[in-house]
């Protein structure tokens, strides 16, 4: 049982994160790489923003949701816009976004130093509830909790809201968009800024979850977070959801029966196993985008 | 239908040059739109009209050339700006978003505007959209998702309205419907510009056409004279 | 600057990148070499003898030899099952591949796990850079023969390319195992220069840096790896020689570079050398003659015999009826014309009879073979070639090259001749050529033979296609809509060209817009409407059937009176 709530935490920062990835890939059809880098940049600011300002941990959240908002924006304008009508923009994209993210991590290093950083000792609330047996921190109930909410306001955003609509338009078909009067450039915008938001409150838990933030700790994730949207299916946003659950409740099985150093394998395991099974993924529909 | 006494046209293309890299679709073709009036460019595949219309629309940029709408220059203004000034396209092959509801595409339609009102006008007008309003526009046969292209470009409420092939993949029976909408349409002082394969049907409800072939003007003139014209036939044939 | 260890970096680096050209050069996006290093090097390591048994040099030679087979091991169980993905989920997968393999690695014993594996150090600098020069040779040879222009082809465009011919599984799985075989080679010289190798060495972050390495070169020419190569080593020498310490300075500096480069320059230092187009040195008429005439020739199907034979086709997308209930027979050498509104589904039955589309009812039998039964490039094996409606040129080939694609079944594989430098490659070679050119003249595009495809007008382009798609000597030609945008002189001189063709035995089929091209051109006509055929016949039968002038200038039934 203990595993099992452990996984679910772990597993709803996995979804929260991936679902930022999802979210451009299913609306824009673009693999932002440089979403990880956001991931690592609000961990830390997110403990600078303790250590130095003061905050308590909670109030540094939607502060760090507003950051990665506005690095969304800078990675929309600088790697993905000025490549839009060339023929390689995927792939394109792709470089650009690692690049981009390169950037990042070197100004993080260049204001933090390349060491591992922690949280001050006593950030985190002391409360512990005991369920069906297992003990749990009011910090782990709250991650939970925060990541849940924003993923099921963003699907609610998607469904229901006047940007959600133009969003899934943009998504269905860009130039029937267009034709509409939707302003494709300021949506554009928009879903990344919302993304990388999401990217960066995601950092900024699981920095919480281990009480640690490193350099490195994006390139760990990311490619976790792509197995995740695949095994849920690209685009889908309850299959991010679904997804990194099942990924974190997966690790921790794995790392109880198997042993911990075959953790990351896991998600590799999943990923090929519905590459090649079902390669649109649990949730994804088999999308052709008319060119 | 009489003239308008008007003495600016709602419309007017001057010049227009549309290129692709380096192809050349549109070589310097000019025409003019009266207001409240039908007018329909028609040609075979390949001559330049849907560039044309996209030029005027503001999805594609054009090379050179004026376009003018209700006194003022849009030839730089692009498509989401001219929703919201009152010109609208309902575009070729309908693009319709079948993953969105009925009522989830024309509310997209009224993006700018938000006029809920709009939107029950529509639906009083086609009845059948509003009986399925929740189902997925997927769904729909060709001659509903065309009622229901043209009823989103009326939410936006738009004082010029161009229409791409709107017969296209269509029975006869239900172009009929379809054009007694647009007659409607027209008849209630919106100007229409009607870009047809269809050339009879256009001609007959224009009030002036223009017969374009290898994004030149070949002819043009009150619709009337171009249908009774052999020559028109000939270059329309191109025997 | 130049210390031993930065010329050694240079050179393995830019081996490192050639791994990543090898598929990048044929448009495939595969991240997985860092694994394939991974496995040659601990491999190789583990299984060569002794330097101090073999001497260093035989060492270093046996373990390159394990370290490349099991790198093109490697490649074909990752090629395998990844052969259906395209694009991004290529690179994801094969990025996880090389995540996996990394894992694994840390988890066994014989590796040495997580503290890695201790390695004698062999390696010299002269012996990379010969080693890398071999790697360069071999793809400098590669480019201009048939199968590297097959592999830029199928970057282009996959679709094309399998209707020229082309078998792009086979490919592709060749183009992963060169990667394999190059990538394992890296990890071998790495594994014995640095002394111990840990799994680390071959993560995540390599892979992208030859990655990064292979796209700042350029895969449009050979030289791309070791430009890049070269351009990324010396960043960092030359910013500590300037004087630039920060460890943080460095990184940005590089990926600053690196999105500058992917912005403004996006084919890779590369690009910045002119391109080498295929170049024909003209001979005399009759030499050209005889050159053209060595060509494998088809034997073409003969006046009645049957090209064509649809019963009952159609095609049914859930529901909506692209095509319904087609029948259709078409005998050696006429020349048919297909027309109809749009939508009408030509473009669909065209598909069908080349073997892009599958029909979900009735049969079909096109050149003795049911296309919809075979691959793509099968079909075009047995004689159809076709042009399409959106012009799906090879865009950074030249026209002669696009061509000489084209003529991919009838020439002779020159690869691997090439690599000796036999004159018999260089005839074959040749003889493409001249055979390739002759097509151009025949669209009257001799004058623009090194002229790129994208840079070419819409109607020059269109000219090209059916150029390409007479170099295969089909015995059917499909052309769809080739007279889209051209005026009527170029119409008409298009019209005489495909009379000219059928004189020589082509059977062609044609569909067309421009109806009165349509009829002056071909010998039967069959016009459809929602997927259905409505009528059938000659020029003169149709331009009289009223239910065809209803079709195309509208209905002439209605309530108003003229």
């Amino acid at each position: 049982m203990q595993q099992l709530l452990n996984g679910l935490f772990t597993g709803s920062i996995y979804a929260l994160f991936a679902i930022g990835f999802t979210l451009v890939f299913g609306v824009l059809d673009r693999l932002n790489l440089a979403h990880p880098a956001v991931f690592a940049v609000s961990a830390f600011v997110g403990i600078e923003l303790v250590e130095v300002a003061g905050l308590s941990i909670w109030y540094t959240l939607p502060i760090v949701f507003v950051v990665g908002g506005l690095l969304g924006i800078i990675i929309e304008r600088v790697a993905f816009r000025p490549l839009k009508n060339r023929p390689d923009a995927h792939f394109a994209g792709l470089i650009s976004s690692i690049a981009l993210a390169g950037m990042f991590i070197a100004l993080l290093q260049w204001r933090y130093g390349p060491n591992t950083r922690r949280f001050p000792a006593d950030s985190f609330p002391s409360t512990t509830f005991t369920v069906f047996g297992a003990q749990v921190t009011l910090l782990q109930v709250a991650i939970l909790v925060i990541s849940v909410a924003l993923m099921v306001a963003l699907t609610l955003l998607v469904a229901k809201s006047r940007l959600g609509r133009g969003m899934r338009a943009i998504a269905e078909n860009p130039t029937a968009a267009r034709v509409l009067g939707i302003n494709v450039d300021r949506v554009t915008m928009t879903t990344f800024a919302i993304s990388s938001a999401l990217g960066a409150v995601a950092g900024a838990l699981f920095a919480m979850n281990v009480n640690s933030a490193q350099l490195g700790m994006g390139t760990a994730i990311e490619l976790k977070g792509l197995a995740v949207i695949i095994v849920g299916g690209m685009g889908s946003l309850p299959g991010a959801l679904v997804g990194g659950l099942l990924l974190g409740l997966a690790e921790v099985f794995a790392v109880a029966n198997i042993g911990s150093s075959w953790r990351d394998m896991v998600a590799f395991g999943l990923l090929f196993l519905i590459l090649l099974v079902r390669p649109q993924g649990l949730f994804g529909a088999r999308k052709v985008r008319e060119v | 239908m009489t003239e308008s006494h008007a003495t600016e046209p709602i419309l007017k293309v001057e010049n227009l040059v549309v290129s692709y890299g380096r192809v050349e679709a549109v070589r310097g073709v000019s025409f003019q739109a009266a207001s409240g009036s039908l007018i329909t460019l028609v040609g075979a595949n390949g001559a330049g009209k849907s560039s044309i219309i996209n030029a005027v629309s503001g999805i594609v940029r054009p090379k050179a050339g004026t376009i003018t709408f209700e006194g003022r220059d849009i030839t730089k203004t692009s498509a989401h700006a001219l929703v919201g000034e009152g010109l609208v396209q309902v575009p070729e092959g309908r693009q319709i978003l079948g993953t969105l509801t009925i009522h989830e595409n024309l509310q997209l339609g009224g993006w700018h505007t938000n006029d809920t009102a709009a939107i029950r006008e529509v639906y009083e007008r086609f009845p059948v959209l509003a009986e399925r309003r929740d189902l997925p526009a997927g769904a729909l046969s060709g001659g509903e998702q065309q009622m229901l292209a043209i009823g989103r470009a009326l939410v936006a409420r738009p004082r010029l309205i161009l229409l791409d092939e709107p017969s296209m993949g269509l029975a006869p029976k239900i172009v009929d419907e379809v054009f007694r909408v647009i007659e409607e349409i027209r008849a209630s002082g919106t100007t229409v510009v009607l870009i047809e394969q269809n050339a009879r049907r256009a001609l007959r409800a224009a009030d002036h056409g223009y017969v374009l072939a290898s994004g030149e003007i070949a002819h043009e003139g009150p619709a009337a004279d171009l249908l009774a014209d052999e020559r028109v036939v000939q270059a329309y044939l191109g025997v | 600057m130049f210390t031993e260890s930065t010329l050694v970096f240079i050179a393995l680096s830019a081996i490192f990148a050639y791994s990543f050209y090898a598929v990048l050069v044929a448009g495939q996006l595969s991240l997985g070499q860092a694994g394939f290093a991974s496995l040659a090097a601990f491999t190789g390591a583990a299984l060569a003898p002794s330097p101090n048994d073999v001497g260093d040099l035989p060492a270093l030679l046996i373990a390159i030899f394990i370290g490349m087979t099991v790198g093109a091991l490697a490649a074909v169980i990752l090629g395998l099952p990844t052969m259906r993905l395209r694009g991004v989920f290529l690179a994801i997968a094969t990025l996880a591949f090389a995540e996996a393999v990394r894992i694994l690695i840390i988890n066994m014993d014989w590796t040495g796990g997580a503290q890695g594996m201790s390695v004698p150090k062999i390696l010299e600098p002269w012996m990379a850079w010969v080693l890398l020069a071999l790697v360069a040779y071999w793809f400098w040879r590669q480019g201009p023969s048939r199968y590297g222009r097959a592999l830029e082809a199928i970057r282009e465009d996959e679709l094309a390319a399998r209707a020229m011919g082309i078998d792009v599984g086979t490919h592709r799985l060749s183009a992963f195992i060169a990667a394999g075989a190059i990538a394992g080679l890296y990890g071998v010289l790495w594994a014995f220069y640095v002394r111990l190798i840990a799994p680390e060495d071959f993560g995540f972050a390599q892979a992208i840096d030859g990655l990064v390495t292979a796209v700042v070169g350029g895969s449009t020419a050979f030289v791309g790896p070791l430009l890049g190569s070269v351009f990324l080593t010396m960043v960092p020498e030359v910013q500590r020689a300037i004087g630039i310490e920060a460890g943080w300075i460095r990184p940005f500096l590089a990926s600053l570079l690196l999105l500058l480069v992917i912005l403004f320059l996006p084919g890779g230092l590369a690009s910045l050398l002119p391109r080498r187009v295929a170049r024909l040195v003209s001979g005399s008429d009759s030499e050209q003659a005889e050159l053209e005439s060595r060509l494998a020739q088809r034997v073409h199907p003969t006046e009645g015999q049957t090209v064509v034979n649809l019963q009952g086709l159609g095609k049914d997308y859930g529901g909506v009826h692209a095509n319904r209930d087609i029948d259709l027979h078409i005998t050696g050498g006429e020349v048919i014309g297909l027309i109809g509104p749009n939508g009408a589904g030509k473009t669909t039955l065209v598909n069908m009879i080349s073997g892009l589309t599958r029909s979900t009812s009735g049969t079909a039998e096109v050149l003795g073979l049911d296309p919809g039964k075979v691959a793509v490039h099968k079909v075009a094996a047995a004689g159809v070639s076709r042009t399409f409606q959106h012009s799906k040129l090879f865009a950074r080939l030249s026209a002669l090259e696009n061509v000489m694609v084209g003529g991919h079944l009838v020439s002779k594989p020159t690869f691997l001749r090439r690599l000796f430098w036999l004159p018999s490659a260089r005839r074959d070679e040749r003889r493409l050529a001249v055979h390739a050119a002759s097509c151009l003249e025949r669209v009257g595009l001799g004058d623009k033979a090194g002229n790129r495809a994208s840079a070419l007008s819409y109607g020059d382009q269109r000219r090209l296609e059916i150029a390409r798609a007479l170099a295969s000597d089909p015995s059917l030609l499909i052309l769809d809509e080739p007279a889209a945008g051209m005026n009527h002189v170029e119409a008409d001189a298009l019209s005489d060209l495909i009379g000219s063709l059928s004189t020589d035995g082509l059977t062609i089929l044609l569909i067309e817009h421009n109806v009165g091209m349509v009829m002056k051109t071909c010998s039967r006509i069959v016009v459809l409407n929602f997927g259905e055929v409505i009528a059938t016949g000659t020029p003169e039968e149709i331009a009289n059937n009223p239910a065809v002038v209803e079709a195309y200038l509208g209905s002439a039934e209605s309530e108003e009176a003229s």
